[in-house]
C-alpha cells in the first residue's frame, strides 16, 4: 500500500466513523437495546453440557461459579487473548498451557506433582498409564513411542484416560497397538477438543466410533495412518463439527473417499499432503474436480494441498474459498506467475508456498506488494540473494524461506 | 459552549456488581452491547446490519467461554468477534474492506475502546454545535431526517454535486475539530 493509498483509506475510515458518529447524534441511527433479542437467541441456540445462558433463571447460581472461574483463570485467560488477538478467529477456544513435562520412567510418573497440566510421556506402558490416573489435572497428554520399536500401552489399557476428565488434547503418535477397539475407550473423554492419532492402525470402524462419541472435538490429526480408506473417510464426514482436519501421509484414500470432506462445513483448516507418497495407489487424487467439491468448505481458512494435481483454472477455484488465508501450493507445477497474481488479487492471504511451482522471478514484484501477508516459502532454483532482501521488504513478513531448490 | 470533555466508564461499567441482575449474560450485554454496535457502525456496517450482527457476536462469544476471560479482555473479544462476523459479509471487494477494518479497528483502539466512543461522540457534538449555519442545517436533514442528497439539494435549492462538496467539507471540519479536542 503506497502513501497516496493508505492517506484514501483513511479518509475512508475517518468518512464512515463520521456517517456512524453523525446519524447516532442527531437521532437516525441510535444504538438499539438488544438485551432482550440476544437474551431470546442464547436460550435457543445454547450448546449441550452446560451453556452459558442455562443458568439464567437463577443468578445466585451462575454468579459465584463464574467470578470463582474468572479469578482463576485471569491469568491463563490473558495469556490466551494475546494469543487470540488480531491473528486467529475468535471461535479457537483453545487455553494457554505451561510447556509439557517429559517423563520417561515409571518412577518420573509417580514423582509428578498431582496439578501438572501438561504431560509428555516417553514409551508408556499399561502400569505406567494407570499410575497416570492420580495427576487429575492433566489437560493435554501426549503419549510418544519411538518410531524405531517402542511399545506403548494396550488397547484396554486407554480405559484408563477415563480417569482424567480434565483432558482437552490427546496425542497417541506411533502407537502400533492401537487400532479400534482402543479408540472406542476415547469417548469418555467428554471435554477432549483435540485429538491426534499418528501412526495408529485406526481404521473406519475406529473413525466411526469417534464420530458417534466425541461430538466436541474440534481437531483432528490422523497423520500416516496406512489403514485409513474411503470408507473411513465417508465415517469422518459425519463429523461435521470439526474445525481441524490433518490427513497428512494417509496413502489409502482416493479422490471419491475426499470427496466426502465437503460436507465438514465448519472446517477452517484441512492439510491434505503427502496423500499418496509411493504413488502405489495412482497418482496424487487432488484436482480440479476434487477442488470444486471443496469449495463448499466456505469458511475454510488453511489450506495445505502440496503436489496437487491442479491445473491453472483451478485457481479460479481457490478464489472462491472467501475465508482463505493459507495456501499451501508447492510442488503444484501448473500454478505459475498469473495464477500467482490471480490468488493475490482476489485473497488477502497470510501465509504461502510456492516452492517447487512454475513461478518466475516477475512474481517478486507481485508478491512485494501483498502487504498481508506474514510467512511465505519461496523455493526456487533462480533465487538470489537480492531477490530475498527484496522480500525481506514485506512489513509483516515474519517468516522468509528462500533457497534455491 | 460545553467543558471539554473527559473520559468516563459508559453506564453499566461493574460486571457483575449490578444489585439485581436477571443473568450475567444479560450484564454482559447490557455492559458492551453499545461498544459492539458502535464499533461495527464504525467499521463501516450499516446501522440494521449491526443489529443483526451485535446480537451474533454475543451469542458467538458467550457459547466461546467469553465468561472465563479477565473484565478487560471483554470488549477486546467481543470486538474481535464482531470484526470477524462483518467481514464474512463482505464477500465482494473483500480485500479492500480487510484493509479498511484493519485501519477503522486500530482507529477506534486509539480513540474509542476505553469508553466505547463516549468521549469521541462528546468531542463530535461540541464540533457539531460550533458549525455555521448552512453546513449544520444539511448535516441535521441528512443525519436527523435521513433526507437523500436530491432531496437536500431541492430543498436548499442547489445542485446536487454541490450538496455532496458541502457535506464533504464540512465532514472534513468536523474531523479536524474532533482530532483538536480529543488530543
Amino acid at each position: 500500500m503506497n502513501d497516496r493509498t493508505d492517506e484514501t483509506l483513511r479518509e475512508q475510515v475517518e468518512e464512515r466513523r463520521l456517517d456512524w458518529a453523525l446519524a447516532e447524534l442527531e437521532g437516525l441511527h441510535r444504538p438499539p437495546d438488544l438485551t432482550h433479542a440476544i437474551l431470546q437467541r442464547l436460550e435457543q441456540s445454547a450448546p449441550q453440557g452446560g451453556p452459558v445462558g442455562a443458568d439464567s433463571s437463577d443468578p445466585s447460581r451462575m454468579l459465584p461459579k463464574i467470578f470463582v472461574a474468572a479469578a482463576g483463570l485471569a491469568v491463563v485467560a490473558l495469556i490466551a487473548w494475546s494469543t487470540h488477538r488480531g491473528s486467529q478467529a475468535p471461535d479457537d477456544s483453545s487455553v494457554s498451557l505451561p510447556p509439557p513435562v517429559l517423563v520417561r520412567t515409571p518412577e518420573e510418573i509417580l514423582r509428578l506433582p498431582s496439578d501438572t497440566r501438561n504431560l509428555a510421556a516417553m514409551d508408556c506402558d499399561d502400569a505406567e498409564l494407570r499410575a497416570l490416573r492420580r495427576v487429575s489435572h492433566l489437560e493435554r497428554l501426549e503419549l510418544r513411542v519411538r518410531r524405531d520399536g517402542g511399545s506403548g500401552p494396550t488397547e484396554d489399557a486407554l480405559a484408563n484416560l477415563a480417569s482424567l476428565p480434565k483432558l482437552r488434547e490427546l496425542a497417541l503418535t506411533w502407537q502400533r497397538k492401537l487400532g479400534d477397539v482402543g479408540v472406542r475407550h476415547l469417548g469418555s473423554l467428554r471435554i477432549l477438543e483435540s485429538l491426534t492419532l499418528s501412526g495408529t492402525e485406526v481404521d473406519r470402524d475406529g473413525v466411526g466410533a469417534l464420530a458417534r462419541q466425541l461430538p466436541q472435538l474440534r481437531s483432528l490429526e490422523f497423520r500416516i495412518l496406512p489403514k485409513l480408506g474411503d470408507d473411513s473417510l465417508r465415517q469422518l464426514a459425519k463429523m461435521h463439527w470439526l474445525r481441524r482436519l490433518s490427513l497428512d501421509g494417509c496413502g489409502g484414500v482416493t479422490a471419491e473417499g475426499l470427496r466426502a470432506l465437503g460436507s465438514l462445513r465448519q472446517l477452517q483448516e484441512l492439510r491434505l499432503a503427502e496423500l499418496n507418497p509411493n504413488r502405489s495407489n495412482g497418482p496424487n487424487p487432488i484436482d480440479d474436480t476434487l477442488l470444486a467439491t471443496l469449495a463448499k468448505l466456505t469458511d475454510l481458512q488453511k489450506l495445505e494441498i502440496p503436489r496437487a494435481r491442479l491445473s491453472k483454472r483451478a485457481v479460479a477455484t481457490l478464489c472462491t474459498f472467501p475465508a482463505l488465508r493459507g495456501l499451501d501450493l508447492s510442488g503444484c507445477k501448473d500454478i505459475d506467475d498469473d495464477a500467482v497474481r490471480c490468488l493475490l488479487e482476489a485473497l488477502p492471504l497470510q501465509s504461502l508456498r510456492l516452492s517447487g511451482t512454475s513461478v518466475t522471478p516477475s512474481v517478486i514484484a507481485d508478491l512485494c506488494r501483498e502487504t498481508t501477508l506474514t510467512s511465505l516459502e519461496l523455493r526456487a532454483e533462480w533465487m538470489t540473494p537480492a531477490l530475498h532482501r527484496q522480500l525481506r521488504t514485506l512489513p509483516r513478513l515474519g517468516s522468509l524461506e528462500t533457497g534455491q531448490d | 459552549m460545553r467543558a471539554t470533555p473527559t473520559r468516563r466508564p459508559p453506564a453499566g461499567e461493574a460486571v457483575g456488581h449490578d444489585a439485581n441482575p436477571a443473568s450475567f449474560a444479560e450484564l454482559l450485554v447490557r455492559r458492551h452491547q453499545v461498544g459492539v454496535w458502535r464499533y461495527l457502525r464504525a467499521l463501516g456496517c450499516p446501522a440494521d446490519l449491526a443489529d443483526d450482527l451485535t446480537q451474533e457476536t454475543f451469542v458467538t462469544a458467550i457459547h466461546k467461554n467469553l465468561i472465563t476471560l479477565p473484565a478487560p479482555a471483554v470488549g477486546g473479544f467481543l470486538r474481535s468477534t464482531a470484526r470477524f462476523l462483518f467481514l464474512r459479509t463482505r464477500s465482494v471487494a473483500r480485500r479492500r474492506e480487510e484493509i479498511l477494518v484493519e485501519l477503522a479497528d486500530s482507529a477506534w483502539q486509539r480513540d474509542c475502546a476505553e469508553d466505547d466512543g463516549e468521549l469521541w461522540i462528546e468531542a463530535l457534538r461540541q464540533c457539531v454545535e460550533s458549525l455555521p449555519g448552512r453546513g449544520r442545517e444539511i448535516l441535521t436533514r441528512f443525519y436527523r431526517d435521513g433526507a437523500s442528497r436530491a432531496e437536500v439539494a431541492e430543498e436548499f435549492r442547489m445542485k446536487e454535486a454541490g450538496v455532496k462538496t458541502l457535506l464533504h467539507r464540512t465532514r472534513l471540519v468536523l474531523r479536524d475539530c474532533v482530532r483538536r479536542r480529543i488530543q
